[in-house]
């Protein structure tokens, strides 16, 4: 009897220390998450403003020719749209955490998007082609419009962060009977098998902040996750073939189709 | 100013790369440049630099590595942190890894010139910044101006530009080993690659002018591996 009682107090401490180094584990790496954002972000924001206003200091002190000026304000102008995408980045993450907001429900055409967006990363990404697109015309989604083209950009702006230079990256769209498939490709380095369930965290991201190869705040992809969830979208990460990554994301057909 | 004062930069943001790059070469210094801290540490072992201007988030070793690996070999090069990092915990850690100035981005164009100003004229050295006209070795004395070697009975030797020079060198390093790649930027400026043999000759040489015994020297030594060292007591 007293052996029996004394069993099940000793089971119910057990299991109590186990739950608090569990929560106590979750604390921590989101704190080391947190801090890893706040370093990055600290880095996203403060580089392109370092460079922009060293540009414009440059070309106020020096007597530059017109083709360098030219070319200091093109880069000046770079850095405004790298750092204004991480802005976006950072509202649309913040509505969705406070859910006060609710994405606006219309029909668009999602080809025209998906072009727009191809089209404008396309120039920035190599001097060579690196975007294969493969859209497939006027097919229609209903969402929000402005939330849909940020988490396309997020996609193929990753695949071409993580591609060796100038390398393909393969974008898609086609009909499969009432469902649209988007497809982003990479031929880089692939995400681990253990990695892949938590790339969708918010904040995470592989590795020392200190010595990271690429830039990012590790927003991206929660981004990408949260407002497909909220469109009825389904993502899927997966190996490309022969190497790298590939995200699928089946969204429903609008009546429009 | 005769050589370039040379700055090895290292920051792996492009556009700030090319843009402080700029303006230090409008400044007047020879800049290298590097966008890891591996390559950073790798040219740093190549080459002799006034002035180090370092980046702290960086691709494969970050900057607090590298400075603290290059305080391992060299305690003098001056070394300055340009970041985002802007906690005073970030700046102590900084200077703590051996670091000289911190400057956090986004800076000002001026700001950066002045310091990089203040910190390459330190680096230099007082030996380096008082001229020397003249020095005497036993019965001679070396004009460094005129490019001439008087002996005490009068008699004239002219020197060549690259012999006076060498002689400058050696002698403003005096009792210090020097090595080859600092009498190849120095003397030769990296123009032309000289052989060993090249500067082998000019020691031979000032062995005939300054030396009683040839064989034996006492001013002129070479130091296996190294290069060379001027001694005079």
């Amino acid at each position: 009897m007293v052996m029996g009682e004394g069993a099940v107090f000793l089971f119910l401490i057990v299991l109590g220390i186990f739950q608090m180094h569990k929560t106590l584990s979750r604390k921590e790496k989101l704190h080391h998450q947190q801090k890893n954002f706040l370093l990055s972000v600290t880095h996203e924001l403060k580089s392109p403003l370092a460079s922009i206003k060293l540009y414009l200091q440059t070309i106020l002190k020096r007597d530059l020719d017109a083709e360098q000026r030219k070319s200091f304000i093109t880069n000046s102008l770079k850095d405004i749209e790298r750092l204004d995408d991480l802005v976006e980045n950072m509202l649309l993450a913040s509505k969705i955490e406070n859910r006060s907001y609710s994405f606006p429900q219309a029909e668009f055409n999602f080809s025209e998007l998906l072009n727009k967006v191809v089209d404008r990363l396309q120039v920035q990404s190599c001097n060579s082609q690196t975007i294969k697109a493969c859209v497939t015309p006027n097919l229609y989604i209903k969402g929000d419009q402005i939330a849909i083209t940020s988490v396309i950009s997020n996609l193929i702006e990753n695949a071409i962060k993580y591609s060796p230079e100038c390398a393909v990256v393969l974008v898609s769209l086609v009909e499969q009977g009432d469902q649209i498939l988007l497809e982003v490709a990479d031929y880089g380095p692939g995400i681990p098998d253990g990695e892949k369930s938590r790339i969708f965290e918010k904040f995470y991201r592989v590795g020392n902040e200190n010595t990271r190869q690429t830039k990012g705040t590790g927003l991206g992809l929660y981004i990408v996750k949260k407002v497909l969830a909220m469109h009825q979208a389904e993502v899927k990460v997966s190996d490309n073939l022969p190497v790298g990554t590939k995200f699928e994301i089946t969204f429903n057909k609008a009546h429009g189709n | 100013m005769g050589t370039k004062q040379r700055i090895l930069l290292v920051e792996d943001e492009e556009h700030l790369l090319e843009a402080i790059k700029l303006n230090l070469e409008l400044e007047g210094y020879k800049v290298s440049t590097a966008t890891n801290g591996k390559k950073a540490l790798k040219i740093f072992k190549e080459e002799r630099f006034n002035l180090i201007i370092l980046d702290v988030m960086l691709p494969e070793i970050d900057g607090f590595q590298v400075a603290e690996t290059i305080r391992l070999e060299n305690t003098e090069v001056p070394i300055m942190f340009l970041t985002a990092k802007n906690t005073s915990e970030d700046r102590v850690n900084g200077l703590k890894k051996g670091a000289d100035d911190y400057l956090v981005k986004p800076f000002n164009l001026e700001e950066l010139i002045l310091r990089v100003g203040i910190l390459v004229k330190r680096s230099m050295k007082g030996d380096d910044l008082k001229e020397l006209n003249s020095y005497k070795i036993g019965d001679k004395t070396i004009y460094f101006n005129s490019f001439e070697l008087k002996k005490d009975d009068g008699t004239i030797i002219p020197l060549t530009k690259k012999e006076t020079m060498l002689l400058k060198l050696l002698i403003e390093r005096k009792n210090e080993a020097v090595s080859r790649e600092q009498i190849l930027e120095t003397v030769w400026n990296y123009d032309v690659y000289p052989s060993t043999r090249t500067i082998d000759n000019f020691i031979l040489t000032f062995r005939k002018y300054f030396e009683p015994d040839q064989k034996n020297p006492t001013y002129f030594h070479s130091i296996r591996g190294v290069g060379y060292k001027f001694i005079d007591h």
